[in-house]
């Protein structure tokens, strides 16, 4: 027999076999994700300026991470890093926006800041990476 | 009574009101992984992968980009990027995004002349947990 510890969402039975996962809070039969790291910074950059800021892990593969940045002109939201947008081609983006960058090899996760703003903007970037990866 | 249970950092109050001093903390659910792997060899089109959830799931994917190489031409790059790149060029555009149905996820790689610019691979994350 099998043994697990399952902690349900509020209202659910932790004990029914036909409780979803997706109702479940936390489930030790099944892999979470689990951080490696995670922190902060944040760079001034003139008008079209470009920075790339290096996070090591050394973990020897490729890990997963989410990041979101905001910038000087706006810090009412963050916004999801986006990889589709290096910095010398923001065709996805407004042209006078800011832009990151999140990408990664076996040895570093790296984000790339771009500002299009006409104007000197600070970017500040939360990132967190993962032991989950590949 | 609510129940439940909490691990805090290392030096953290287990009565702590900040949520970040806490490895579990039961009150808010973890992300929890439904299946994973990597995918490879895909050349201008669709992987897709099956999860059927019976809804869309929260999912992360990564991959090899398509760069330019400065020359005109394109280089696949060893780094992998989140898989919402795009790479516009003069005459050509490339792009990479990822479809999130209530079976299935369908990874996309392609370009506007249908050209094969070589063997793009990544890895993806599908979670348990549901997008809504």
């Amino acid at each position: 027999m099998v043994y697990k510890v399952v902690i349900s969402k509020a209202t659910y039975d932790a004990t029914s076999g036909a409780l979803a996962d997706k109702n479940k809070i936390f489930d030790s039969a099944l892999n979470h994700l689990k951080t490696f790291s995670s922190g902060s910074f944040s760079r001034s950059l003139a008008d079209d300026a470009t920075t790339t800021v290096t996070i090591a892990h050394n973990l020897n593969y490729h890990p997963l991470s989410i990041a979101y940045f905001t910038e000087s002109g706006d810090t009412s939201k963050y916004k999801i890093t986006m990889s589709g947008a290096p910095s010398t081609s923001p065709t996805r983006y407004s042209v006078s926006d800011v832009n990151v960058s999140m990408y990664c090899n076996t040895t570093n996760t790296y984000f790339k800041l771009y500002n299009n703003a006409g104007v000197t903007r600070t970017i500040t970037v939360k990132y967190e990476i993962f032991y989950e990866g590949v | 009574m609510a129940q439940g249970m909490k691990i805090t950092k290392a030096g953290k109050a287990i009565d702590s009101a900040v949520l970040d001093d806490f490895y579990l903390h039961t009150s808010y659910p973890l992300l929890k992984v439904h299946s994973s792997g990597t995918f490879s060899t895909l050349i201008d089109g669709t992987r897709t992968i099956s999860h059927n959830l019976g809804y869309k799931p929260f999912v992360l994917v990564f991959s090899e980009y398509v760069n330019d190489d400065g020359s005109g031409g394109v280089v696949l790059t060893s780094d992998y990027y989140q898989h919402d790149w795009y790479q516009g060029g003069a005459t050509i555009t490339f792009f990479g995004y990822t479809k999130i149905f209530t079976d299935r996820i369908e990874i996309t790689i392609g370009n506007t002349n249908s050209v094969t610019p070589g063997a793009v691979d990544g890895i993806y994350y599908i979670f348990k947990d549901e997008v809504v």
